[in-house]
């Protein structure tokens, strides 16, 4: 695709390009940045389709994944009950089931669905940029460029396959599971279907999801398979390990939240689990809400959760003196916590795709 | 029209014709996927994220009700779009938010600060900020058509249906909203982008 005889229109019309914007996809993100180097002259058209989308979009209206579950759970909850519940029609009807959609996130809670799903145009110029074979009802596509290119599964899932990855998937998906296979690296955006779930094998590791998405990174050359996880929730597990189909529940695995990432160990056979490199907002903290002032640092340990997903562990009680005032708006996550951690002489470790604060606490004496 | 754009709507009439049917995992579906676009369009007539979301779930409690009365749309979410749209308007009207709730529902507004986007780039927010003072600048109807074409990327069609009025007058609005920016702002403050737009 030449991004170069973009205009801004076609920018603003760009699946990829929106993505980037819009849905603040990292894949995209490390895309457009890098492109924008390259094509320093380029930059004022580019900038001013950003501009005109961020304007129009307004801020990113917050509906996670569980919250948009919980709210189609229910929907057809109201909708079943309807018969019954005839006088629901006269009432100003506000439903509130914050507490019903907390509880669903935990069964249901693999969902996402691309409203970007949509948007993405199939085939399109990626198609020539990757070489593409028919065998036996299966479709091999491997991507010879230097480019990440784009797939549209029939599912409207979307693929984002990097560079020398090759990626085979069945021309229909069968009836009862959608199954790919993965050599090399990329970026699934896996639309949500909670009665055929989703999985992709690569070589060691199988990973399985009803609808989110992650990367997947299994090249033959390096010493260690991963996989990482953007939104919703995956379950990954080794090859080995993969259950009989007549009892698909009990899997031995690792269950991955945003942020997370697996590592497959290739020589030792093992599963680790760490934090992402760079850690993405899950959700995004007004500026204002990151600068604080004497603030207890319990709040501010909270704060950073609700910023990235990520579980935070700190004895409280030991903490509880402890007050920070500092800005953090505007750094990543690991230079927040160094941050705080040299103010409240403390330290911290990452233990199984979690953080642990330990500190001797901040009493005067 | 591109590919893209079909595959969506074939799925959302194959959904809705489940839903006719009687599926409710289709109404379900159909939720899930325009959800979002449905929160922002609405968000620009009351900035109360929690009321639009009631209202979106309304109106697609409404939708299954009358699944066997209405006529299949030829676009989905323009339907859905003008269905929230008037949802909003009654209950604004119930709810009494806002005095002069009656010329409210015309209230197309769009906001914007660079920190929803933790935008650090100075001539980034600069040019942001230019464009979101020119959309202020223009009529209701020009802004509602801007944003119909370019952020939910609907056709002049499918403007045109969603609106009621020909697709003619979506065109002439489109060219009014350059001519408004033309007599509002200097030459150099309309971006060669912003002619682009309108031509």
């Amino acid at each position: 695709m030449n991004y170069r005889h973009y205009t801004a229109t076609d920018f603003v019309t760009d699946p990829f390009f929106r993505s980037w914007i819009l849905e603040q996809d990292s894949s995209a993100a490390a895309f457009w940045e890098n492109w924008m180097k390259e094509n320093p002259d380029r930059r004022e058209e580019l900038d001013e389709a950003r501009a005109l989308l961020y304007v129009l979009a307004e801020k990113e209206l917050h509906i996670e994944t569980e919250e948009l579950d919980g709210r189609v759970t229910d929907l057809l909850a109201h909708i079943s009950g309807h018969v019954q519940r005839t006088e629901m029609r006269t009432r100003p009807a506000f439903y509130r089931y914050w507490g019903i959609a907390a509880s669903i996130c935990a069964v249901a809670g693999l969902g996402w669905l691309g409203y970007r799903s949509m948007e993405v145009k199939p085939g399109r110029a990626d198609e020539s940029a990757t070489m593409t074979e028919n065998v036996a009802g299966h479709i091999v596509r491997f991507n010879q460029t230097t480019k990440p290119v784009t797939i549209l599964l029939e599912d409207s899932s979307v693929v984002t396959l990097e560079p020398q990855s090759e990626l085979t998937f069945p021309e229909k998906f069968a009836p009862e599971r959608r199954e790919v296979y993965l050599k090399g690296e990329a970026f699934f955006q896996i639309s949500h279907n909670p009665e055929k779930p989703f999985l992709v094998r690569t070589k060691e590791l199988v990973t399985r999801v009803l609808g989110t998405s992650f990367t997947v990174r299994s090249f033959e050359k390096d010493r260690n398979a991963s996989v990482s996880v953007k939104t919703g929730r995956v379950s990954v597990y080794s090859k080995k390990d993969e259950p009989d189909a007549g009892s698909p529940e009990k899997v031995m695995g690792v269950v991955l939240k945003p942020n997370q990432r697996v590592l497959f160990d290739k020589q030792e056979s093992r599963l680790v689990k760490v934090i992402v490199d760079v850690p993405l907002r899950v959700r995004e903290i007004p500026a204002a809400s990151l600068v604080f002032d004497e603030a207890p640092v319990k709040n501010v340990f909270k704060t950073l959760e609700k910023e990235y997903g990520i579980e935070l562990f700190f004895n409280e009680e030991l903490l509880s003196d402890c007050q920070l005032t500092a800005n953090l708006s505007g750094l990543p996550m690991y230079e927040q916590l160094d941050l705080i951690c040299r103010i409240i002489h403390a330290k911290y470790e990452v233990v199984d795709g979690q953080v642990i604060i330990h500190g001797e606490g901040c009493k005067a004496d | 029209m591109t590919s893209g754009e079909n595959s969506s709507q074939s799925r959302d009439t194959r959904l809705w014709q489940e839903l006719v049917e009687g599926s409710d995992q289709a109404l379900g579906q159909l939720m899930h996927f325009h959800f979002k676009a449905l929160l922002n369009y609405g968000f620009k007539f009351v900035k109360d994220e929690a009321f639009v979301k009631d209202c979106i779930q309304e109106v697609f409690i409404d939708l299954w009700r009358s699944r066997g009365r209405v006529a299949q749309p030829t676009h989905v979410r323009a339907y859905l779009l003008v269905s929230l749209r008037r949802k909003i308007a009654r209950n604004r009207r119930t709810m009494r938010l806002g005095d002069d709730s009656l010329h409210d529902e015309y209230a197309f507004s769009i906001e914007f600060s660079p920190e929803w986007w933790m935008i650090k780039d100075e001539t980034l927010t600069r040019k942001a900020q230019v464009v979101s003072e020119m959309l202020a600048a223009l009529p209701v109807r020009q802004r509602e058509v801007i944003y119909l074409k370019y952020y939910q990327e609907l056709s002049r069609e499918e403007i045109s249906a969603m609106l009621n009025i020909t697709p003619q007058t979506v065109s002439n609005l489109l060219q009014m909203a350059y001519g408004q920016l033309r007599k509002r702002f200097s030459p150099s403050a309309i971006s060669a982008f912003f002619v682009l737009l309108f031509v």
